[in-house]
């Protein structure tokens, strides 16, 4: 099997190339789906938005533009997708409390267990126990920073606001973040 | 970029050579950043704190659609776009005659047709091979139904249940879907996993034999094993574990003659033995539980290996007794009673473990 390079595969999909459009599918459909249960909890609105963002990918395959970041492009349309159909867009990362718990509960692998104490074991999992305390946007856009390793414009063109701003968004998440590990443990 | 001068760690974790770093580092970014901390020695702390931030942030849970959500939005997007495009699909014969069976009743075979179609519109795609069909079995009827997929598995599925299987599983794992009660008996393919994914829990294994009870109105999901091991997880609805990263969140290690049973409603997991534990061991072994002036530690040895169970006793008091008895085929409870009455002991079952209580043996 040959990798196929984004570009490749985005001309392909403007040529109304059936393959290239499935294999952007396979390639992507993961990560949005990953991204958009971090800004949204309604998993059937997540598989409609994401079934949208694709069909409209192939209706307008014509217009789209040619040296777009394919994955940038992809996370926009997805994210003004499920603004747009969430008129009660409620920030919940948890459906419930299972899911942290179970994770709490399990125990790590020995490799695990050891990178944890690497990386200052308490203090990561304060850190990290504080990280959904922040605003969701401040949450969002250090996810995209650091997960999806975005540039700040394109971060700024996903969560429509100016580079400046999600600068002083992520700024302002860590700094909260700090304190809260500090003050509130 | 510059040189950090009054950086502190929510600077630094902002910068993109730091997050690289920091994720997977190499041998340039290494020696910059050993180089920028032995110029910058006061900075250690917080670099170290930026490294915590940045690994807090990473450690965030990964939640990936399953392969049969994938197949499911997949075959949606396909559907509307064969719609978008009805003109020239209408030209079609294929479908011209679908339509004319369509409009005689032939609604079947209108979805094999169209199948049929979605394939050969996908040619040479990636999708066709990485992305399985998947079909259902339910079992509406009264007695238990044996089937036996495409990888030689064979599973009853019990009345009230369905099961959910790509006609042929992919590459890297075998992954089923199970609503109700179904005993498995999976070929062993140690390079595919078999996961049974059954209401809120996960079911890992290599070849085993084992069922699940997952109704979707009972409030415990139930994990019994027969032979094998098998690895059981649980997970919130529908959010389905991305099979490359689930040793994570693997959650029990079930042996046979154990049971998971996972509580839906509080979330909870334990592990514990069947209610009445079988042999395995096989028939002409089962003479080695005649007895005669055996020592405890031997018996309880036989038992351990026999049912695969763990009798945790005290060797010292248990040091002075010996046992004279013929067991062979009273169940494992009974044997437990019989044996703890000769030596003058008590014992109890918890979770996978039996715990006898012994007094000493004075002769």
């Amino acid at each position: 099997m040959t990798e196929c390079s984004d570009s490749v595969l985005w001309s392909g999909l403007k040529r109304g190339d059936r393959t290239a459009f499935s294999m952007l599918y396979q390639r992507y459909v993961g990560l949005l789906y990953n991204y958009a249960s971090r800004i949204c909890k309604d998993r059937d609105r997540i598989e409609d938005c994401i079934q949208d963002v694709f069909v409209a990918l192939w209706k307008y395959r014509k217009n789209l533009a040619a040296t777009t970041s394919v994955k940038y492009y992809l996370y926009r349309s997805l994210r003004s997708r499920i603004f747009k159909t969430a008129e009660d867009h409620e920030w919940n990362l948890q459906d419930g409390v299972s899911w942290d718990d179970m994770e709490n509960l399990i125990d790590l692998s020995p490799e695990e267990e050891l990178m944890s104490i690497e990386s200052g074991d308490e203090r990561t999992r304060k850190l990290k126990k504080y990280l959904h305390n922040l605003s969701p946007r401040q949450y969002e856009a250090i996810m995209l920073r650091f997960y999806d390793e975005f540039s700040y414009e394109e971060i700024g063109e996903i969560m429509g606001a100016n580079p400046q701003s999600i600068r002083n968004l992520v700024a302002r998440g860590l700094l909260h973040l700090r304190q809260y590990a500090q003050f509130l443990a | 970029m510059k040189d950090y001068p009054d950086f502190d760690a929510g600077d630094l974790a902002q910068d993109e050579s730091f997050i690289r770093w920091v994720k997977s580092p190499t041998p340039e970014l290494e020696s910059r950043w050993t180089a920028w901390l032995e110029e910058h020695p006061d900075k250690a702390e917080e670099v170290q704190e930026a490294r915590r931030m940045v690994l807090a942030v990473l450690s965030e849970p990964e939640r990936f659609p399953t392969e049969y959500q994938k197949e499911m939005m997949w075959n949606r997007v396909q559907r509307e776009i064969l719609l978008e495009e009805k003109p020239s699909v209408w030209q079609n014969n294929f479908l011209r005659i679908a339509a004319l069976l369509l409009l005689s009743g032939g609604l079947s075979y209108f979805a094999f047709l169209y199948s049929q179609r979605n394939e050969a519109g996908l040619e040479n795609s990636q999708a066709k091979s990485t992305i399985p069909e998947y079909s259902e079995r339910v079992n509406n009827g009264k007695y238990p139904l044996k089937m036996i997929l495409s990888d030689g598995s064979s599973i009853v599925l019990q009345p009230n249940s369905s099961l959910r299987y790509p006609q042929s599983f992919g590459s890297d794992s075998r992954e089923v879907y199970l609503e109700g009660e179904a005993l498995f008996d999976i070929a062993r393919d140690p390079h595919r996993p078999f996961l049974v994914y059954a209401n809120e829990l996960v079911t890992k294994v290599l070849g085993t034999s084992f069922s699940i009870r997952a109704y979707e109105n009972e409030p415990n999901v139930i994990v019994e094993v027969r032979s094998g091991k098998v690895s059981v997880f649980a997970q919130p609805t529908g959010k389905a574990v991305h099979t490359s990263d689930s040793p994570r969140r693997e959650g029990l290690v079930l042996s046979p003659n154990q049971q998971a049973v996972y509580s839906r409603e509080d979330a909870r997991l334990t592990k514990s033995l069947f209610e009445n534990p079988s042999l395995l061991i096989p028939e002409e072994e089962q003479r080695s539980f005649e007895f005669v002036d055996a020592k405890m530690g031997d018996v309880f040895a036989a038992l351990e290996k026999a049912y695969g169970v763990e009798i945790v006793y005290d060797e010292e008091i248990m040091s002075g007794c010996y046992l004279n008895a013929s067991l062979t085929d009273e169940s494992l409870q009974v044997k437990l009673s019989l044996i703890c009455k000769a030596v003058n002991a008590t014992y109890e079952i918890m979770d996978t473990h039996i715990i006898v209580y012994g007094k000493g043996c004075t002769d």
